[in-house]
């Protein structure tokens, strides 16, 4: 029927029925423009607007009281010339990216394939993995830092008790890093269900099929699991390299960025240039270098994961 | 019957190695959960020590004597009612702000035809990757200019226009699995869009709006960065912030260390959030699934 | 899920309007508790006070002045840290009207504070010349001629270094002679500071930082170039004098110390039990402290089995003899975009005074800045000991023959950051004392220069 007139309307060849379909899609369009409109503006006043005003105010000092003053490209030219506690933070985060970020993956990983193997009680110990996800960030800063505490935390209060020496967690500069990564990898919920619902995901036949080839549970695992697991693990890998080039909340809880810095993390540094030096320019600067550095990132893993990353369909 | 007795043996070792297995199986994953849960213990238990029995070195686990009076102390040390009301408002206002929008700009993204759509969402999907960083500072500006600092408006008002581009995602993957077929049929009894929206599609995507509303409030729950930039009166403060200053006012030493409050005052943070998630479980896990899965 | 789908489709109706009928609620809801949290019109007289001291004592004080200005009410703002928020707060323009414990000349230097001099001069409750505040006092608070802030709680000479007798008799130290210089406390920490079989810290002798990690924070004057005899800041020129020898020396006093112990091992035992008076020294694991004239009090309260001794805090030995006092401590400044100056200088003036004193004195072991009070003071809740190192602090003052006052900086709570910054790196070893001194130096006068700071005051 609608092929008909479809066709009825080629051989007539009228102005009409074009006008009528471009007005039906100019309709369409307000209306599909009507209903994403809270998010136009929304877009245009609290994303776009700001990145643009980021990058002015990067180009002034401003103290959020006095008026901003035109300084050009100083700002930048002092992050990479003068700031040595710039690089630290750069350096910092990278630790994290390179080091906190894979722990986690790996252990989220092999904790989903411990909850997706055969057993009772799984929604238990599901729940149990997941729950330190969801506790507020600052109820995790606290609990951690009394269970860090020097003296009497849970863990250095037993090494004392016992004749050990105390493991100097937040307190020195070459653990404070591992004990906050502890602390992310503890909190890995979100990415351990999403790796389980991958795991779900494998369907039975390709093991099968695998098994009857002669593989064994290792090569099961490599051959079979792992690669229908890459798009979560893709999917996995981008958000947290993004939040972990963020991060801010537990490190500024729990050391301020100390001792000596070692805990300096970008987000750390970016929030004290801010809002308690005031030196909202110098800050807005360094927003706009995360904000390339984070693209940097995430267009290298984007495009690198056409070689990797395994798609069923 | 020789190799009938070689079989059974056989079986046997099966079975005690499967045992075995088993068993090695279940210590492992109690280990590993004991671990997780650890600090929840360790947690509880201070909260309800006598400060001295705090410094036992070695550490001791079971309260003795049970201080329950820790908990109203803390909560009373600094106005958390006050914190709990803020904190509300918050949620609240944030979870409705986001549901609401991100329905609308889902169903614009989803149950609408229109060219360009797609471009459009991939802008939406690109905002996600956007550090808060980079907005932060002017914002801040423009919020100082507005004369809404130290109120909640900064953090509520975005909310309305569809600030979370997770729940957007979230609500549009849902939205496409609603049959169009039903959309169409109304379109044809001369249904408007905004009646399909309001009388089809909504009541169809109430347990996504749920998944949504749950992490939304969860979020508004935890943040802390937000209001630690726009707020400054700490009558104002939500839970979050409070919390952080119980820890500084006992830090700084107008009263020393007091882990046992502190602990209790981080107990109550905790308990409405982890209360809910053990309420709305199922919802939860699949809200995260879904955005795992379909990225 | 599936069930809950099934239900709407068979009810869509009902269920639209429950949910509208949600949403419309929810939304007036949220409106109105939006509005309820925007500031609102205040009434003429209330009064928002940010003390910066919270604590369920406040209340007390509040009270007692209301009731003697009903006209007055009084809203306490309670939280840390108040320089940042402070800030803004004036970028917001919901300042509090008056404040007290922040980095004070950081508001003073850009004249974001009211000068009080015609308000006292009117009043007849408070006198710049009558000597019942000490000259001294008033002076921390004077920038270009004009005085800024009104003395408040916990303003008596700044310093004194506390000894644990108990654990000076027991390690075999006589108590009657105590160290001068910081050579001769760093003897004693030596002596006193002991280790566990596993090498865990037990009994730390000094942190020579301690409860004064910032260089001049909320109050406390950066107590190094005292003790080394210089000012570092001239607050007429707004020039920084900080890359000088004696620098140098402090730094690396300071590093022996830490090398001595180990700086994981010193940071951590403050971590711990926090470096204040009731931290690690008021519970017996440090025997030496250097602290605020309300330490006597905050030690006795941690522990009251426990004797402690207050006197005059090192120098080094080419300063032997000088007794070093500082005025500084604290004041209630009020702000310039106040509505309600005149209640909030009743309220400064009030705060000087024996009743609100006394509240403070007896909550938390604080002194007034009133010599007259000062002698009325009821110590008796004390026993001896206590008694003599609290009245060390407020005599000191009158006794000490090298008497400074605060040195008046406007990026003061930027330097302490630095000055935390310093020496995180010394005692970690990353920069020389020699580096830390230049690299005070430079961020100071960049910070000046690079951020193009506004001082209102800049002298002429």
């Amino acid at each position: 029927m609608a092929e008909l007139t479809y066709a009825q309307n080629l051989r007539s060849g009228s102005a009409a029925p074009k006008k009528r379909r471009k007005k039906a899609e100019l309709r369409r369009i307000a209306v599909g423009l009507g209903f994403i409109s809270p998010w136009i503006i929304g877009f245009l006043a609290f994303t776009f607007y700001p990145m643009i005003a980021s990058f002015y105010y990067s180009l002034t000092t401003y103290d959020a009281i006095s008026p901003p003053h035109f300084v050009g490209l100083a700002n930048y030219r002092h992050l990479f010339m003068d700031d040595s506690l710039f690089r630290t933070a750069l350096y910092n985060t990278m630790y994290f990216v390179i080091i906190g970020v894979p722990v986690g993956f790996v252990v989220a990983f092999l904790l989903a394939s411990l909850l997706n193997q055969p057993m009772r009680g799984r929604a238990f110990f599901r729940t149990v993995f997941f729950l330190p996800a969801i506790t507020p960030l600052v109820g995790t800063a606290m609990v951690w830092l009394w269970i860090y505490d020097p003296q009497f935390g849970l863990i250095n209060s037993f090494l004392a008790g016992h004749g050990f020496k105390a493991i100097p967690w937040l307190t020195s500069t070459s653990m404070a890093k591992p004990a906050i990564i502890i602390i992310l990898t503890w909190a890995q919920g979100a990415t351990i269900l999403v790796f389980l619902a991958a795991l779900q995901g494998v369907p039975q036949h390709l093991y099968e099929a695998a098994t009857i080839d002669g593989a064994n549970t290792l090569r099961r695992f490599w051959h079979v699991t792992i690669p229908m697991c890459t798009p979560s693990m893709l999917f996995v890998l981008v958000t947290s390299l993004i939040e972990s080039f963020q991060s801010f909340t537990l490190p500024w809880l729990l050391t301020q960025g100390g001792p000596d810095n070692s805990t300096e993390l970008y987000g750390v540094y970016l929030y004290r240039n801010a809002f308690v030096y005031f030196k909202l320019g110098y800050a807005s600067a360094m927003a706009w270098l995360l904000f390339l550095i984070i693209c940097g990132f995430s267009i290298l893993l984007m495009k690198t994961s056409a070689r990797w990353v395994y798609y069923a369909e | 019957m020789v190799s009938r007795t070689a079989f059974s043996e056989r079986r046997f070792t099966i079975t005690g190695l499967k045992i075995t297995r088993r068993v090695v199986f279940y210590a492992v994953l109690c280990v590993l959960g004991g671990l997780f849960i650890l600090p929840f213990l360790w947690m509880l238990s201070t909260s309800l020590k006598l400060d001295p029995q705090v410094y036992h070195v070695p550490p001791s686990w079971i309260p003795n004597p049970i201080i329950w009076r820790n908990y109203p102390n803390a909560l009373t040390y600094l106005p958390f009612d006050k914190y709990f009301f803020n904190t509300m408002t918050y949620c609240v206002g944030v979870t409705l702000g986001t549901v609401i929008s991100a329905a609308l700009v889902a169903y614009g993204f989803s149950r609408v035809r229109w060219r360009g759509r797609d471009a459009i969402f991939w802008v939406v999907l690109a905002t996600m990757m956007l550090p808060f960083q980079v907005q932060m500072i002017p914002l801040y500006i423009t919020f100082k200019n507005l004369h809404w600092l130290n109120t909640y408006l900064p953090l509520v008002v975005p909310a309305f226009f569809g600030s979370s581009a997770f729940s957007i995602f979230l609500l549009r993957q849902f939205f496409r699995t609603i049959p169009m077929e039903l959309s169409d049929a109304a379109r044809v009894d001369g249904a408007n869009e905004m009646t399909i929206f309001l009388r089809i599609i909504l009541p169809l995507a109430k347990p996504s709006l749920a998944v949504v509303a749950l992490f939304q409030f969860m979020d508004g729950w935890n943040d802390f960065l937000g209001p630690l930039i726009y707020l400054n009166d700490s009558n104002r403060y939500p839970l979050a912030l409070g919390l952080q200053q119980l820890q500084t006012a006992f830090n700084q030493g107008t009263i020393p260390q007091q882990w046992p409050q502190l602990m209790a005052a981080s107990t109550v943070v905790m308990v409405p959030v982890l209360v809910i998630y053990f309420f709305t479980q199922r919802v939860f896990v699949q809200g995260i699934v879904v955005s795992g899965m379909k990225s | 899920m599936a069930t809950e789908t099934d239900d709407a489709t068979r009810q869509p109706g009902l269920s639209r309007r429950a949910f509208l009928r949600g949403a419309s609620l929810a939304a007036f809801g949220s409106v109105t508790a939006a509005c309820n949290l925007v500031p609102g019109q205040e009434n003429s007289a209330a009064l928002n006070w940010w003390p910066g001291w919270p604590g369920p004592y406040m209340q007390g004080v509040i009270d007692k002045f209301q009731h003697s200005h009903p006209r007055v009410k009084v809203k306490a703002g309670l939280f840390y840290p108040t320089g940042e928020k402070l800030l803004t707060a004036v970028a917001a323009g919901n300042a509090p009207d008056m404040v007290a414990d922040l980095p004070y000349y950081n508001f003073i230097g850009r004249g974001l504070t009211v000068a009080l001099d015609d308000m006292i001069n009117a009043s007849n409750d408070i006198s710049l010349t009558d000597g019942d505040i000490r000259t001294a006092n008033w002076d921390a608070f004077v920038w270009n001629g004009k005085h800024y802030g009104i003395p408040a709680a916990d303003t008596a000479g700044r310093q004194a270094i506390g000894y644990n007798l108990d654990l000076i008799e027991k390690a075999g130290l006589d108590s009657n002679s105590l160290p001068e210089t910081w050579e001769q406390i760093f003897e004693w920490h030596k002596h006193l500071t002991t280790f566990d079989k596993a090498g865990n810290l037990q009994i730390l002798g000094i942190d020579p930082i301690g409860d004064r990690a910032g260089a001049t924070s909320d109050g406390d004057t950066w107590l190094w170039p005292e003790m080394w005899g210089f000012h570092y800041f001239d607050h007429e020129k707004l020039a920084y004098d900080i890359d000088r020898s004696e620098t140098v020396e402090f730094f690396e006093t300071i590093l022996r110390f830490y090398d001595q112990v180990g700086v994981t091992k010193m940071t951590g035992l403050a971590t711990s039990l926090g470096g204040r008076p009731q931290g690690a020294f008021g519970q017996g694991r440090q025997v030496m402290s250097i602290a605020y004239p309300a330490g006597p009090a905050e030690a006795y309260d941690a522990d009251p089995k426990q004797r402690f001794k207050f006197s005059w805090v090192p120098v080094p030995a080419s300063r032997k003899g000088k007794r070093l006092q500082t005025v500084a401590g604290h004041a209630s400044l009020i702000m310039t975009s106040s509505k309600h100056q005149k209640e909030a200088f009743a309220l400064a003036v009030f705060l000087t005074q024996k009743e609100a004193c006394d509240i403070f004195f007896n909550n938390v072991g604080w002194i007034g800045p009133r010599k007259s009070w000062q002698k009325s003071l009821n110590l008796r809740k004390y026993p001896e000991h206590v008694q003599q190192n609290i009245l060390f602090y407020t005599n000191s003052i009158d006794e000490a023959n090298d008497l400074w006052v605060v040195d008046k900086d406007p990026e003061d709570s930027f330097l302490s950051d630095q000055w935390q910054q310093a020496i995180g790196k010394v005692t970690h070893h990353d920069i020389t004392p020699r580096e830390a001194a230049r690299f005070l130096q430079t961020q100071m006068t960049e910070d000046l220069t690079s951020e193009k700071r506004e001082f209102s005051a800049r002298a002429t």
